[in-house]
């Protein structure tokens, strides 16, 4: 039996039967998490003896700001990577979702409450149309949200005439610039969509199907789960969650554009791989994700307060993610012990 | 046995991993006392805190942007300064570096915005947090700053619309073609470049623009985009690109139709590879910038600002045009940059000329920093 099967409560034996399994699932993703959490605190103190400016409030915050929108955009694709499918698109869902706001509350003067939507209602449109592509037409999800990139993007740049559309309202940029009990707010907002997120993948049974769709999806059509529908979900997920990565960009940015989240994918793919979720599905954790995407932007923060030159800081989260990957396959491959695999 | 195996096993890997990774982190954070580069360590004893100056610049992949760094760490060295870059062309990027530099309380903030709009509330907040802010190259849409320093893009543009009529004139085709090879249309400083190259090409009746597109400041994308535009327009007689790679990319999209010399090319910026085409006959034109004159003035700004002095709200750098004939009479030395050849801003013509002609050495000797 494959891992991912293992990692995944099998559907064949039944969901209630998996139910011993699936808490050894849950306690091995604890354990990678806390292996993270770990990494993190090494990277933390690294930098905090390395830079007197490091472990101060305001650049905590500062990080918990930055990682933000970038952590819900990653935590959507979580949920389409746990299904064994990719979503692509997310940046430049990001992009359109906070240009179809400015167009709508800037340009027409639509009220905040009216914009906020629309922008939310395009993305997860624009999900749910590579998650039809992708669910029905079986049309793989890295050609249907590659395809969607592109018209997300151009639709974007259309919209925009390639140019920042600047200038909300007050009410709309305290979205990215307010604070609730002294943190941030887009920080708080994370924080809510990662409990939505994993109470919806542990607590629910739509969260159990995604496992054990991503483990494996012959088995889990068998048990009678509508595979595709899964997978649309999961993909209109994660329209909603770049779509809210979006409006908070351009809450922050007091702007618009085409390019605005458009260079999140790789950091959200990363931060997804370095979080523990398979590429080949049905294993991975919110919290994980969490976790990665606090690696990647403490490191990119870091390294700014210590002066590394740029190209460094790519050099160092790809080994990071080519760490993460090669404990992921070994994890897959080898006859491994207990809770550790 | 198999478990305890594993369990050997995987102490071993995980202690690589570790290992590879530490080294990474390691490696990369311990460059710059290394190299005593970016001036972490500068070498220099200092008992009082440093002055911290935090610089966004767009990516320092392209080489004026790394002149720009350059000047500003060597001036910035001198004084026994630290310089904090950070370089990328991501609007959120640029955001969050400053971010990251009001958290750090760096003394002062230095931005060349690749979104003027979308820097804007960065201003505020550092303004929010009494650090001053200097703009450099291109300005954000708002906030009190304390200085901009900049190079006219209006003169650019202007010297590379004077060099476009020139061609047309010396070449006396009517229509004279002309296609464009665009960067990014939210970039402000590129649009004002472009706005007064169209203005001087406007004024004569002979010359046509027959298309223009954006690129996003991709030298791949401008190959493509020189390239359909000759093909589209097959007389087509010169091609202007807002930048330097794109103006490189559209030499290797000529010289593919083997008409080089037959399609005139201007851009800007003065990189190596350009000036070598200028020397070449292969670029008609180049709007050289200074760089590291550029960022040193930046620095004795910062120091006049820090200094509480007074300073003039706006600082030109200079700005240089170079032409094929101009750039091997000053090779040769059958005659020197004059005033009429640039606008000097804040420099000297001693300085500016001492350093165009040492770049035009470089490249004619193809010896380009890599």
């Amino acid at each position: 039996m494959s891992e991912r099967t293992e990692s995944a409560p099998g559907p064949a034996s039944g969901l209630l039967e998996g139910s011993r399994r699936w808490a050894l699932v849950r306690l091995r993703r604890s354990f990678r998490v806390l292996g993270l959490v770990l990494a993190l605190a090494v990277i933390w103190v690294f930098f905090a003896i390395r830079s007197e400016y490091f472990f101060t409030s305001d650049n905590i915050l500062n990080i918990l700001l930055q990682a933000s929108n970038i952590g819900i955009v990653a935590a959507g694709l979580t949920v389409v990577v746990i299904t064994a499918e990719i979503d692509l698109s997310v940046g430049s869902l990001e992009a359109l979702a906070g240009a179809i706001a400015a167009i709508v509350i800037i340009r027409e003067g639509v009220p905040v409450a009216i914009g906020i939507p629309a922008g939310l209602a395009v993305s997860v449109l624009a999900g749910a149309i590579s998650g039809v592509l992708t669910a029905k037409l079986k049309v793989v999800s890295f050609v249907s949200t590659l395809a969607m990139l592109g018209i997300a993007q151009g639709t974007a740049f259309l919209l925009t005439n390639g140019q920042s559309v600047y200038g909300f309202p007050e009410s709309y940029r305290a979205i990215g610039t307010s604070k609730i009990i002294g943190i941030p707010t887009p920080a708080v907002i994370a924080l809510g969509v990662f409990i939505a997120l994993h109470l919806m993948l542990t607590r629910t049974k739509l969260g159990l199907k995604m496992f054990a769709v991503g483990g494996n999806a012959e088995a889990a059509a068998y048990a009678g789960i509508k595979v595709g529908r899964i997978k649309l979900y999961a993909l209109m997920l994660s329209g909603l969650t770049a779509g809210i990565g979006g409006l908070i960009l351009s809450s922050r940015l007091d702007a618009g554009n085409g390019l605005f989240g458009a260079g999140d994918l790789l950091g959200a793919v990363a931060a997804v791989v370095i979080g523990g979720t398979s590429l080949f599905g049905g294993v991975g954790s919110i919290w994980g994700t969490a976790t990665g995407v606090l690696i990647i932007v403490t490191i990119a923060n870091g390294m700014v307060l210590l002066n590394v030159p740029d190209f460094w800081q790519q050099i160092v989260v790809g080994w990071i993610i080519i760490a993460a990957v090669m404990l992921d396959q070994l994890a897959k491959s080898a006859r491994l012990p207990g809770f550790l695999r | 046995m198999l478990d305890s195996g594993w369990a050997r096993g995987r102490g071993l890997l995980v202690l690589v991993l570790s290992a590879l990774l530490a080294s990474a982190v390691l490696v990369g954070c311990g460059d710059d006392e290394d190299e005593g580069g970016d001036g972490a360590a500068s070498g220099e004893e200092q008992t009082d805190k440093k002055v911290r100056i935090g610089f966004v610049l767009p990516d320092l992949s392209n080489p004026v942007i790394a002149g720009f760094r350059d000047g500003a760490v060597a001036e910035a060295e001198k004084r026994g300064w630290e310089v904090l870059v950070k370089g990328t062309s991501d609007a959120k990027g640029q955001s969050d570096a400053v971010l990251s530099f009001i958290a750090a309380q760096v003394d002062l903030i230095a931005m060349d915005p690749i979104d003027g709009d979308a820097m804007a509330p960065t201003v505020t907040q550092a303004n929010d947090a009494d650090i001053p802010v200097i703009a450099f190259q291109a300005k954000p849409a708002s906030g009190d700053l304390a200085t901009f320093i900049f190079p006219s893009e209006t003169t650019a543009g202007n010297f590379m619309g004077a060099g476009a009529v020139e061609f047309c004139k010396d070449k006396g085709e009517d229509p004279c073609e002309i296609g464009i090879v665009e960067g990014n249309p939210g970039d402000s400083s590129g649009r004002e470049e472009n706005e007064a190259f169209l203005k001087t090409v406007g004024a004569e009746p002979s010359i046509k623009v027959v298309g223009a597109n954006p690129t996003n400041y991709d030298p791949a994308k401008a190959l493509n985009v020189a390239t359909d535009l000759l093909t589209a327009n097959p007389g087509l007689d010169y091609i202007y690109s807002w930048w330097d790679q794109g103006g490189a990319a559209a030499v290797e999209a000529i010289k593919a139709r083997d008409k080089l010399g037959e399609v005139g090319v201007s851009s800007q910026n003065g990189d190596c590879l350009n000036l070598q085409h200028v020397v070449n006959g292969d670029q008609y034109q180049d709007s050289a910038f200074f760089p590291t004159i550029q960022g040193s003035i930046l620095i004795t700004t910062a120091a006049d600002v820090l200094d509480g002095k007074e300073v003039p709200p706006e600082i030109k750098a200079p700005v240089m045009t170079v032409t094929n004939k101009t750039a091997n009479a000053w090779l040769d030395g059958s005659s020197e940059p004059t005033e009429d050849d640039v606008e000097l801003g804040g420099a000297t013509l001693e300085a500016v000329s001492a350093d165009i002609v040492k770049r035009l050495e470089q490249a004619k000797a193809g010896d380009c920093p890599s």
